[in-house]
């Protein structure tokens, strides 16, 4: 019982940094901005309101504290700073249909009191496969928990102008004839390029030797894990996310996108399944041909090209350094 | 003759004022209490910060009850309702067996203060019928042995109801026991 709160201001300090993520910044439940509760067992920040329906389920299932007038432990604020919104609510809310419709604070206490002993008592969205929840994969690991399975949208807009059609060199060049795939990924994305920042590195190589696949190794009971293995923070899929993202240039003229059309078609195709090919094991192959891919692109890429890349590395640099672990022994200095 | 049958008819017929404060950790089921006890009915709600206040009619008593939130910081600020409290009813939550610890803390840091020294203290045990806990157990936790005043605990659940105007049938005949 000797436990000590952690000082005031420090905690004041922690949840402001951890509140600031952007998967943090509404309420996991009803989506209202500015959640300053918690739900400890299930690492989630929720608002008042769907605090008050947490605390319908009883301690022993969840705790509910606030970040504000509650003190904290310093294990407590580990579990919260590792967890999170994104993390938690791609395991919850992970099967829940899209034309679900959350309850929100107008719709009243009850309708929250519902929707969280639905999902949270009752585990309606949770993944088909088994697998550990956010609070389990914490305490096994002790890292930051990783959002579990991305949903990816697909959008295939309609082209516009076809090719071969004459094209007016005012409009806008978003316009040509080529399928854009938009890939939207579900639940925050700057984890997905692994923002890895666990609170020990080297605890994912030494504590789980035994999770290096096999030739056919076949997703079972403790697919977190695998995922644990297969996020890590490797330049090559950097590189590759930086590259979805990149916009065709203004400048570039007809016959240039004339060809590149048709090879983008390939290219977001290619794209496409290497996004669902995270849980196979093929990956190595498709990534080298993804790498002689971007060598050809490179080739044809403009200086201008070049600079907004630097620039987006630079931005995804600034997120790195908003999403790392805190260190409370700096926060005591400050 | 008029005075002594005016008070005799007084101690009767008006109603006597009792100052009730209730506190206890967050989430034990205070707020819960409070309007159970002056609807009748179970209100779903959200936590408290700051306070609320009711007044329940019970036995020609009427009891002003504070309902004060409990959260860690808000605790500091229970010392401020104190003053002409004739009456403490300490709620604890009987099934959260990890904070019993903390519960028991600040049941002594409320005992230790001068200004409730006469209260009487009514130690509500709330969702009991989800624990497995003995009454037994719990006043050996809380240490209840150790308190010199009076004490009552008594076995509650808010959302029935069960328990709750028993505890306030204790604290008015401590009440009509201190006026004598």
């Amino acid at each position: 019982m000797n436990k000590q709160h952690i000082p005031a201001k420090a905690q004041e300090k922690i949840f402001a940094m951890i509140l600031k993520r952007p998967e943090n910044l509404v309420c996991a439940d009803c989506a209202t901005k500015g959640p300053r509760w918690v739900s400890l067992d299930y690492g989630v920040f929720i608002c008042m309101d769907c605090a008050g329906a947490h605390r319908t389920l009883g301690p022993s299932v969840t705790r509910v504290r606030s970040t504000n007038i509650d003190g904290w432990y310093q294990e407590n604020i580990d579990i919260m700073e590792s967890i999170g919104n994104a993390a938690a609510n791609s395991y919850w809310e992970n099967t829940m249909p899209k034309n679900y419709v959350k309850p929100t604070i107008n719709t009243g206490l009850d309708s929250l009191i519902r929707f969280v002993q639905e999902k949270y008592v009752k585990k309606k969205f949770i993944p088909q496969q088994q697998c550990l929840d956010p609070k389990q994969q914490y305490m096994l690991t002790k890292t930051t928990v990783k959002p579990f399975y991305f949903r990816v949208e697909t959008k295939q807009e309609e082209p516009k102008v076809k090719l071969g059609d004459l094209i007016d060199f005012n409009e806008q060049f978003d316009d040509f004839g080529v399928k854009e795939t938009k890939i939207e990924i579900v639940h925050g994305n700057n984890t997905q390029y692994g923002t890895t920042h666990s609170l020990s590195p080297e605890k994912d190589q030494t504590d789980f030797p035994q999770t290096k696949q096999q030739a056919n190794h076949v997703m079972h009971s403790l697919p977190s894990l695998d995922i644990l293995n297969l996020y890590k923070p490797d330049q090559q899929q950097k590189q590759q996310m930086q590259s979805q993202q990149t916009i065709p240039q203004k400048n570039a003229n007809y016959a240039y996108l004339q060809n590149l059309g048709q090879q983008q078609q390939q290219y977001n195709y290619q794209q496409f399944q290497n996004n669902n090919v995270y849980f196979n094991q093929q990956q190595q192959q498709q990534q080298q041909q993804q790498q002689q891919f971007q060598q050809n692109l490179f080739q044809q890429q403009t200086p201008n090209f070049i600079q907004q890349q630097q620039y987006q590395q630079q931005q995804q640099q600034q997120q790195y350094k908003q999403n790392e672990p805190i260190n409370i022994m700096d926060l005591y200095h400050r | 003759m008029g005075i002594p049958l005016s008070t005799i008819f007084d101690s009767w017929f008006s109603k006597k004022e009792m100052r009730i404060l209730m506190v206890g950790l967050d989430a034990a089921g205070k707020t819960t209490i409070l309007y159970k006890l002056k609807l009748g009915e179970v209100v779903s709600s959200v936590p408290t910060i700051g306070f609320n206040v009711e007044k329940v009619e019970y036995k020609n008593i009427s009891f002003t009850v504070w309902d004060i939130g409990g959260q860690d910081k808000l605790r500091l600020l229970w010392r401020h309702y104190f003053t002409g409290t004739q009456g403490i009813i300490f709620v604890i939550d009987s099934s959260d067996k990890e904070r019993i610890n903390v519960a028991k803390e600040e049941l002594m840091r409320l005992m230790g203060d001068e200004e409730l020294r006469d209260a009487a203290l009514l130690i509500l045990a709330n969702k009991f019928d989800i624990s497995q806990v003995t009454v037994d157990e719990l006043i050996s936790k809380l240490e209840l042995q150790s308190l010199r005043r009076e004490w009552f605990v008594q076995t509650t659940c808010a959302i029935t109801g069960d328990g709750l105007y028993q505890g306030l049938d204790w604290l008015s005949k401590q009440f009509k026991k201190r006026k004598n």
